[in-house]
């Protein structure tokens, strides 16, 4: 178990983190999730022990760490830029850790060529230098060096975010999967929502140095607790006092028209459904993406996104018009 | 713990190793020169002294094969000596910087200012060789320091052909010979000596550092009238080739130039005479074998060896009995020149300041 | 608590080397030479100022160091100018016969001084190649052209390039080519990429080149000499003379400090500078550098005319040093070459004769073992200055840069004068007359740049690297060894063999300081071309600098390129045997 307690990060003058508690379960995925500058990675480096807290305490397991030197907390990391030693070969780098803690050769040996095999390096790979293979190779490379020394805790920092689309969505799910076969308790720094949600066992969102929320991915798509959650996570229609008004008039004034009001994009039905508000719109654009369109609807003056799944129902071109129909209880207000 | 050791190794590794490794050498300097040197007044008990022990000896001419050859010849003679040879100009100042922790136990080459500067830094001793009653005591130190062993006049020489030779340097000044004749550095013996040579003509008490008014124009002119020389380039060539066809060059020089490039100067020869740089043997204060470096001293100032010498190399011996052996062209040279008169000991007092002024102020 | 043990032992440790650095500054940089100048200007319990007076009032002594400074000046345009003309035309545009160009831009990193500038003036000279030359066509020019402030320039700009052609040749490599083709891409001209794009990037290796070049031009000291004249000399061998001569050693250590102050007014500008426009890359994935071709046919033709010119200028020196080095002494002296001068005598001499053998060796151990040790102490210094939370850790970074306020003459001086008698700094021991004595004036001299350059190259360390490796539970010291040094092991291996080479022939330090039992080469040679040694002897310094540039390519295939490659390749072959074994 990991805890953070009233944790304060000062950079000179200028406070990073303010008051940060957080608990993270044994096994747990667990994700810090904001925009560049939130204080995400700050923390992270705290607790691996880059960064000291002007404030605070971090415990590991009831121990407090908050001081203790780096090399001595064992906990793994990833690093954005993977930080493969370049004057060694793959092998080299993968056995720098067994070697500081000196384990005899022919252990280090086995438990190289162990992990090379889990993460699907290849053997002969192994004696190569490390620029000389691919970003994603690189990446399995940075992966394994921090898991072949079986930290309790696993620390990564946008490992993905170097990497392809399609190479990101494979080792994301490599990545999982791992997870959960060898339960290392992993934290993961990320700004792609996406990722975090389809990764995480509970995620923790930051915002300008505080944690807005913290809450399993549902949760947070969902009952997003603050402004900032709902619109940072997925994409969303902040609605206009105007259609508050109108659905408020429809379903009898029940959304409070003085707040901020907002809808996810897939919870707008072009069925009608029983109790919901019915608003008439003119379709003004589209994004066609295979699997989906997202179509932008002019409606009451204002523009609302709406999704559907291209699963048989008819196409929709730019000036038709469409019935959308919004639930109140879909609608989260702030 | 074995981290720390691993830190402390590397940090020391930079410094430490510089004062550890060392600490050997400084135990010699515990012994100080004083008795050694009251012993070594009884030399003459030349058959008690152990000759397998080492002899360091310094000199600033053992160049071209001479040093190998000394120490050849000693070892015939059971001598064990090693001879470093170090430029005339730096061999000073080393015997002084060693003043705490001497490495040599004789020096011989030199000239009488060296050894002036060097009697007044007390790092010599008095001692007594066996031949002192054979050379010329006027040569050497009044005072039982330093003695006489090979003579090097140093003179102008010039272009075999040159048509109504300056006679003495009061001539070179005329616009006659501006930029023909070749000045030695300063920072040479030969030039420095030269120098000097020309101000002790000009002795005053109330004069700027000695010398009269009269005397600092006319080395003014005498500088700048000439050509000082520059490095790599080839004098006596010019000489020979009379694109500057007089330069300063020392004794044995001249001898050398003579056969190397099969060519006859003409020496420019003052009725004043010429400064006669000696060569000289004297004990550093401290060495432990003094009376073995006695008597290697009394050895190889004998005309024997001096003799010897002067053959293999052109030198010009102290011991009389050496110098009739000499070869012709020696013999010539030597009965062509005669010695200055000079106060060594006003020239030792006063020569860097004189060489100082001159760089500064007359140098272009 | 335990854990509080760990932190306390850890800092613990850091004091006591910062306390043994900073002794070894103190006792062998700082001490000496403070007590020289002391000793210099108070004389009888009075500060002098007698010597100011004197060297203000000396036209020669403010000439010459009016020279030193518009040489230097002078030097920093011109050798930046060919030193990267050297680098673009081997590495940066595509000409024919670029390695053949890059062998020959080395040249002067394998000699230099006395014998280098001898061997333009066989060139250049009155008896010279090209002189003769001209003369057939012009008989009426004056064979003694090659003097004075335009012939020092020449000869120095083509022999100060080495650390354009070390350096800024790295540099040039750690481009990333994308930045070129985006460029390209947007349209722009070759002559604009070059421009905007690739100069800046070597911003900083320019800055480090030019204050290296503009010491340079402050100590020159062969060049003005030989080829000088009488009226384009330099402050340096004066300071020399001087330095030499006891009682005139305050006009040494006065010209000495101007000129020491000049250069700490330069080093601050420059740094100041420096911070302002020093950034890193920001390319995540760098692309290796192609060559560029000059479009233009009529610039294409010049650039390949320059490359060829200066081959030659460059190349026709060196190899007349190699011939003469086969010459009779006279020859040598005169310059005057004919079918019967060569000789394998000096070559001979040499082999046949230990005494001639051990200055080599003796040369070698000193300047390895000083070459190393300084790279030791800056990679140290560096450390502890690089990511230094407390001010007064510069202290170390002006520690080893004090060296280059002062000649190296007075440097050894200071050693001699202070060391030759027992102070309590260095445990009453008496350096003087011992062989760490060379040692350590070797090793001072060559900490500045030194820890200039490792410097540099700490700061190209990425980081992540070192928090990496801590990560995964490696200390301080073994991060650095196994992790951060290998990166920067190009590097240092750059610097020690820059070193290495610098001290081989080295003379103005070493004849102060020097064991007499023995002697370094530079002594030797200059023995060897003293004014009383035998003509045949000064065929020997040309024999003993062949040899030397010998030793030097040795050296600089080690240190560079394949000599390196040489060696990963047999590290990954050996360990290929080891994981296959397993």
């Amino acid at each position: 178990m990991i805890e953070f307690k009233n944790i304060e990060i000062k950079y000179g003058d200028f406070v990073a983190i303010k008051d940060l508690n957080l608990t993270i379960e044994d096994g747990e995925f667990f994700t810090f999730l904001g925009p560049s500058g939130c204080g995400k990675t700050t923390t992270l480096r705290s607790l691996v022990g880059f960064i000291e807290p002007s404030n605070g305490q971090i415990l590991i397991d009831g121990r407090d760490v908050t001081h203790l030197p780096v090399e001595k907390r064992e906990i793994g990391m990833v690093f954005q830029s993977y930080a493969l030693f370049p004057t060694m070969t793959v092998y080299e780098n993968l056995a720098f850790g067994l070697k500081v803690k000196k384990l005899p050769a022919a252990e280090i040996d086995k438990k190289v060529k162990e992990v090379a095999k889990v993460i699907e390096i290849k053997e002969e790979q192994l004696l190569r230098n490390v620029s000389e293979l691919s970003g994603g190779q690189q990446q399995r490379v940075a992966l394994a060096r921090a898991i072949v020394l079986e930290p309790k805790i696993l620390c990564l920092d946008e490992p993905l975010s170097n990497l392809d689309a399609k190479l990101r969505v494979g080792l994301r799910s490599e990545l999982k999967k791992l997870q959960k076969n060898l339960g290392i308790t992993t934290l993961y720094v990320t700004h792609d929502q996406e990722e975090a949600l389809t990764l995480s066992d509970r995620i923790a969102v930051f915002n300008n140095g505080f944690v807005e929320q913290v809450d399993r991915p549902y949760d947070i798509y969902n009952h997003s607790k603050s402004e900032f959650v709902c619109d940072f996570i997925g994409e969303i229609n902040r609605l206009s006092s105007t259609i508050i008004a109108e659905i408020n008039r429809q379903t009898g004034n029940r959304l409070d028209n003085s707040k901020n009001s907002y809808i996810r994009l897939e919870r707008i039905s072009l069925k009608e459904i029983a109790g919901y508000a019915k608003l008439k719109g003119v379709i003004r654009d589209y994004d066609y993406n295979g699997v989906m369109t997202k179509y932008r609807v002019e409606v009451l003056g204002g523009e609302v996104r709406v999704i559907q799944a291209n699963d048989g129902q008819p196409f929709m071109e730019i000036g038709q018009e469409l019935d959308l129909y919004m639930g109140t209880d879909d609608i989260m207000q702030f | 713990m074995k981290n720390m050791k691993r830190i402390v190794t590397l940090g020391l590794a930079a410094a430490m190793t510089v004062s550890l490794a060392g600490c050997g050498g400084s135990q010699k300097t515990e012994t100080k020169g004083a008795e050694a040197a009251a012993q070594a007044g009884g030399a003459e008990a030349a058959g008690e002294v152990d000759k397998s022990q080492q002899l360091i000896i310094y000199t600033n001419s053992g160049s071209n094969g001479r040093g190998e050859w000394l120490k050849e010849k000693a070892a015939g003679e059971g001598y064990n000596v090693e001879v470093v040879q170090i430029q005339g100009g730096d061999l000073a100042n080393r015997i002084i910087a060693e003043k705490n922790n001497p490495q040599a136990d004789m020096v011989f080459g030199l000239n009488a200012i060296e050894y002036e500067k060097l009697k007044k830094e007390e790092v010599l001793d008095q001692w007594e060789p066996t031949w002192k009653a054979d050379v010329d005591m006027t040569l050497g130190d009044a005072d039982g320091y330093y003695y006489p062993i090979v003579i090097q006049p140093l003179v102008n020489m010039m272009n075999a052909d040159l048509e109504n030779p300056p006679k003495d340097y009061t001539d070179l000044v005329n616009p006659e010979w501006t930029d023909k004749y070749t000045i030695l550095n300063f920072g040479g013996g030969t030039g420095k000596t030269i120098l000097a040579g020309l101000l002790v003509r000009y002795q005053d008490e109330n004069g700027d550092l000695g010398v009269s008014e009269e005397g600092w124009n006319f080395v003014k002119s005498w500088i700048q009238n000439g050509h000082m020389e520059q490095q790599g380039e080839d004098n006596v060539g010019n000489v020979i080739s009379g694109d500057r066809p007089i330069t300063e060059m020392w004794g044995s020089g001249v001898l050398q130039n003579q056969t190397e490039r099969d060519y006859k100067f003409q020496i420019m020869v003052p009725e004043v005479g010429v400064p006669y740089v000696t060569e000289q043997v004297a004990m550093i204060t401290g060495s432990e074998k003094r009376a073995l470096a006695v008597d290697f001293a009394n050895w190889f100032g004998s005309a024997d060896v001096q003799a010897a010498w002067m053959e293999q190399f052109g030198t010009i011996p102290c011991q009389p009995a050496a110098l009739e052996k000499a070869p012709e062209d020696i013999k010539e040279f030597v009965n062509q020149v005669h010695p200055q008169d000079m106060d060594w000991g006003f020239v030792a007092e006063h020569v860097e300041q004189w060489v100082e002024k001159c760089e500064l102020e007359f140098l272009q | 608590m335990k854990q509080g043990n760990k932190k306390h032992l850890f800092s613990w440790q850091t004091l006591i080397l910062k306390l043994v650095v900073a002794w070894a500054i103190i006792a062998f940089v700082v001490y000496p030479n403070l007590n020289l100048l002391v000793s210099v200007f108070y004389k009888n319990g009075e500060f002098s100022t007698e010597v100011f007076g004197k060297v203000l009032s000396s036209a020669r002594a403010m000439k010459s160091l009016r020279n030193s400074f518009i040489l230097a000046f002078t030097l920093v345009v011109t050798v930046n100018i060919v030193g990267t003309l050297c680098v673009l035309l081997t590495e940066y545009w595509e000409i024919r016969g670029a390695k053949i160009l890059r062998l020959a831009y080395m040249s002067s990193l394998i000699y230099g001084g006395v014998v280098l500038v001898s061997g333009y003036k066989y060139v250049y000279g009155a008896n010279g190649l090209l002189t003769q030359l001209l003369l057939k066509v012009f008989p009426s020019m004056d064979p003694g052209w090659f003097v004075g402030y335009g012939a020092v320039v020449f000869v120095m700009t083509f022999s100060c390039t080495q650390n354009h052609m070390m350096f800024l040749k790295n540099a040039i490599h750690g481009l990333d080519y994308h930045t070129i083709e985006a460029a390209k891409n947007m349209g722009a001209s070759g002559a604009t990429i070059f421009f905007k794009i690739v100069l800046p990037v070597l911003k900083p290796t320019f800055f480090a080149i030019t204050i290296l070049t503009f010491l340079t031009g402050l100590g020159a000291m062969s060049a003005p000499l030989i080829v000088g004249g009488d009226n384009f000399q330099t402050i340096n061998p004066m300071i020399i003379t001087f330095a030499k001569s006891s009682y005139s050693r305050e006009v040494a250590a006065f010209l000495a400090i101007l000129l020491g102050l000049a250069t700490m007014i330069l080093l601050s500008v420059f740094s100041r500078v420096e911070k302002g426009g020093n950034y890193i890359s920001v390319s995540k994935t760098k692309a290796k550098l192609r060559k560029q071709k000059i479009n233009n046919p009529a610039l294409n033709v010049l650039a390949h005319v320059v490359a060829y010119v200066m081959f030659a200028i460059f190349v026709v020196p060196m190899v007349l040093v190699v011939v003469y080095s086969f010459c009779d002494s006279l020859t040598i002296k005169t310059g005057n070459l004919t079918l019967s001068s060569f000789t394998l005598e000096n070559y001979q001499k040499l082999f046949t004769s230990a005494a001639a053998f051990k200055p080599y060796l003796v040369s070698i151990v000193y300047s390895l073992a000083a070459a190393a040790i300084a790279v030791i102490a800056a990679v140290i210094c560096a450390k502890l200055v690089h990511k230094s939370k407390h001010k007064y850790d510069m202290f170390f970074e002006w520690g080893m840069l004090i060296p280059w306020l002062l000649p190296s003459t007075l440097i050894a001086l200071g050693l001699t004068t202070t060391y030759g008698e027992r102070h309590a700094i260095l445990f009453n021991y008496v350096m003087v007359g011992t062989v760490m004595l060379m040692l350590v004036g070797y090793v001072v001299v060559k900490l500045p740049f030194s820890y200039r350059m490792v410097k540099a190259a700490f700061f190209s360390i990425d980081s992540d690297l070192e928090e990496a490796a801590k990560c995964m539970g490696a200390s301080t010291l073994y991060t650095m060894i196994k992790v951060v040094l290998p990166v920067i092991f190009p590097a240092i291996m750059s610097v020690v063999i820059l070193n290495f080479n610098g001290m081989l022939s080295d003379y103005d330090l070493s004849v102060f300081l020097y064991h007499p039992l023995f002697q370094p080469l530079g002594i030797v040679i200059k023995a060897a071309s003293d004014e009383s040694a035998a003509i045949d002897a000064k065929a020997m310094g040309f024999v003993y600098t062949v040899v030397l540039m010998i030793l030097s390519s040795i050296g600089l295939y080690f240190g560079q390129g394949e000599g390196m490659e040489m060696i990963k390749r047999w590290k990954q072959r050996r360990l290929a045997r080891k994981v296959a074994r397993a």
